[in-house]
């Protein structure tokens, strides 16, 4: 019976730590949104894609985004090519843009403006060492990827207009504020051509 | 049950008595209550399994039209339930096997489902070995509340997977050591259930996945000197030959008896994959300096694995002189001097492997001989057969050489059964 009673105790403590978990995990993104520092990272208009626009491509639900800082100059290829991920620390130009400031194995220690990004090394080029973000990959819920299409061909295909993603990073932890393209607010754009459809 | 069929016809002929006859149906009854349905017990796991799967897919429909709250809940219920299920087992149900195995394997993957899902709903970061890591950590508790074995199958696999994604994804100092310690987990409940029913088909399929997982997970331990884990490899699978040779799992079938297929399957091709010379061209290389060994994991990996295997083979050979020990068992002591001497000459090591290997084959056959036993024979004769065409893959040796080892296998193989036949018939008149 002692047995029995101490199981279910136990049992019981699992069951709220299983519980408290993904509880945690939910309650510590609005706080990463008040507390997490602003980054824009300018999206490469130059880059090719799988599609026929520059800097993204859709893949399901997802707009996959290519990057203006997402390489580092490096010396020795050897070194990085060892180790699959490395922790990416930035900073802000002018204008407010994301600049990598450090490329690090370690965790940085005194700075929450870094996450950890998989590093390659292509095997033609030896002083580059190509960085991919968590944040990537963009999620377009309630839009119709025709819609998404069209906007993102219109936008990124033009190097003169300014397209970036906002995100909040601190620690690791990210939150995507929103993806601008041609200084209008992605989210925005989808919530306007819903309106029109219904208009119509 | 054939035989309680037979009993009153047994007891007319005066074979058995009446006494003899009760108490067999009393052990046929016996068993049947006190024996766990093993049939309904895999039914229930499987049942599980596909109840869990069914409920994913069809909330997976319809997912991306939910809004985030009710993604969220959704995920929640998915959890609560399964903890609901389980504390109901606890209470009412704790001595139904095919409950508890069941309900804790339904909330093992509630827990990575649940974690997963608030994941993908908030687009939360985060590396694979943490929410390994953290799933293990909230799930392994479930083995020893609900007596779950089929829980610690799924948790040994699950720890396998964490092992590489801990490797590569340094996030703190010795985060990859951490899977050792995960390993070692559920390790007093397969001992418990060894000691306590050692015929239950899970544990049956432990003997099968431990040797598994750590077969698939020692490698990770390679670091700087890479060429120590092939004497690393070859004594932990002796140490599972041994295993599967000790009192304990000597008269169990083979296909209960992972141990001793792995041990025997893993020295065979390690010592196979050693036969080439190309394979050792690391050794020039290596710094195999007292400094330089001491602090490396896989020399503290050799030395664990050389203690244990030692401890084994002395204690399994206690009652035998050295002459009559098995030379199975001490493979991995005679590649640790093969390994030795790669140092100085890496030629002769080749040479030793390839002999060792050969030798292998022709204790096999002279044993199968001896037992009659054509399996073991032919087994042999495929160890020699395997070094053959290992050796063909070699530049240096002719077709018309190539051709002749081929043909004297092929002549071995037919010989050796046709005279084991003849010999059994023989006996048989």
């Amino acid at each position: 019976m002692k047995t029995k009673k101490l199981i279910i105790s136990a049992f019981i403590v699992i069951a709220i730590a299983q519980l408290f978990v993904p509880w945690q995990m939910i309650s510590q993104q609005p706080k990463l949104a008040e507390t997490g520092v602003e980054f824009k990272f300018k999206i490469d208009s130059k880059a090719k894609s799988d599609n026929n626009w520059a800097g993204a491509s859709i893949r399901g639900k997802y707009i996959w985004l290519k990057f203006e800082e997402d390489q580092m100059e490096i010396v020795n290829k050897k070194e990085w090519e060892q180790i699959q991920s490395a922790y990416v620390l930035f900073t802000k130009d002018s204008l407010g843009f994301a600049k990598i400031e450090a490329v690090t194995k370690t965790r940085p220690p005194n700075s929450i403006e870094w996450v950890k990004a998989r590093t390659w090394v292509h095997w033609k080029d030896s002083t580059s060492l190509h960085l991919e973000y968590p944040f990537n990959m963009y999620y377009f819920k309630d839009a119709n990827p025709k819609e998404v299409e069209s906007i993102i061909k219109n936008g990124l295909n033009d190097s003169l207009k300014v397209n970036y993603l906002s995100v909040k990073i601190r620690e690791n932890q990210f939150f995507v504020n929103d993806l601008i393209i041609d200084g209008i607010s992605f989210k925005e754009r989808i919530e306007g051509t819903k309106k029109q459809g219904k208009n119509r | 049950m054939s035989l309680q069929k037979d009993l009153p016809e047994l007891v007319g002929a005066n074979i058995i008595s009446s006494d003899t006859a009760q108490q067999i149906t009393d052990y046929y009854k016996r068993k049947q209550t006190t024996s766990p349905n093993r049939q309904l017990l895999i039914f229930g796991i499987l049942g599980a399994l596909l109840v869990g799967t069914g409920v994913m897919f069809i909330v997976a429909n319809q997912w991306d039209d939910l809004s985030q709250a009710v993604q969220t809940v959704c995920a929640f219920l998915l959890l609560i339930a399964a903890q609901l299920l389980c504390g109901y087992v606890i209470l009412k149900k704790p001595d139904k096997k095919v409950w508890r195995e069941s309900t804790a394997l339904l909330l093992f993957f509630a827990v990575g489902a649940n974690i997963s899902l608030i994941s993908q709903i908030y687009h939360i970061n985060g590396e694979m070995s943490s929410f390994m890591l953290t799933w293990m950590l909230l799930t392994v508790p479930l083995i020893y509340l609900m007596d779950s074995s089929a829980v610690s199958l799924v948790y040994l696999f699950c720890v396998m997977v964490y092992s590489p994604a801990a490797r590569y994804n340094l996030s703190y100092p010795f985060e990859e050591y951490l899977y050792w310690v995960l390993l070692l987990l559920p390790m007093p409940h397969y001992y418990n259930r060894f000691k306590k029913s050692p015929e239950n088909i899970l544990l049956i399929i432990h003997h099968w996945m431990v040797p598994f997982v750590l077969t698939m997970t020692l490698g990770y331990l390679s670091h700087g000197i890479k060429m120590l884990m092939y004497p690393a490899y070859m004594t932990m699978f002796g140490i599972f030959y041994m295993i599967g040779n000790s009192h304990s799992f000597r008269n169990r079938p083979l296909i209960s008896n992972g141990y001793l297929l792995i041990g025997f399957l893993g020295t065979v091709i390690s010592l196979l994959i050693m036969s080439f010379k190309s394979n050792w061209k690391d050794m020039a290389e290596t710094n195999f300096h007292i400094n330089n060994l001491i602090a490396a994991p896989e020399f503290i990996c050799c030395l664990i694995l050389f203690g244990l295997a030692t401890v084994l083979l002395l204690q399994q050979n206690k009652t035998m002189k050295l002459t009559e020990w098995n030379l199975n068992n001490i493979v991995f002591i005679l590649f640790l001097l093969i390994f030795i001497f790669a140092t100085q000459d890496v030629q002769l090591a080749v040479i030793l492997d390839n002999l060792l290997v050969f030798g292998l084959g022709l204790l096999m056959l002279r044993i199968g001989s001896k037992k009659s036993h054509l399996g073991v024979i032919n087994t042999g004769m495929l160890v020699i057969a395997l070094l053959v065409i290992c050796r063909s893959f070699d530049t240096d040796l002719t077709f018309v050489v190539k051709g002749i080892l081929f043909v004297l296998v092929g002549i071995g193989f037919f010989l050796a059964n046709w005279l084991m036949i003849k010999k059994r018939n023989g006996n048989e008149n």
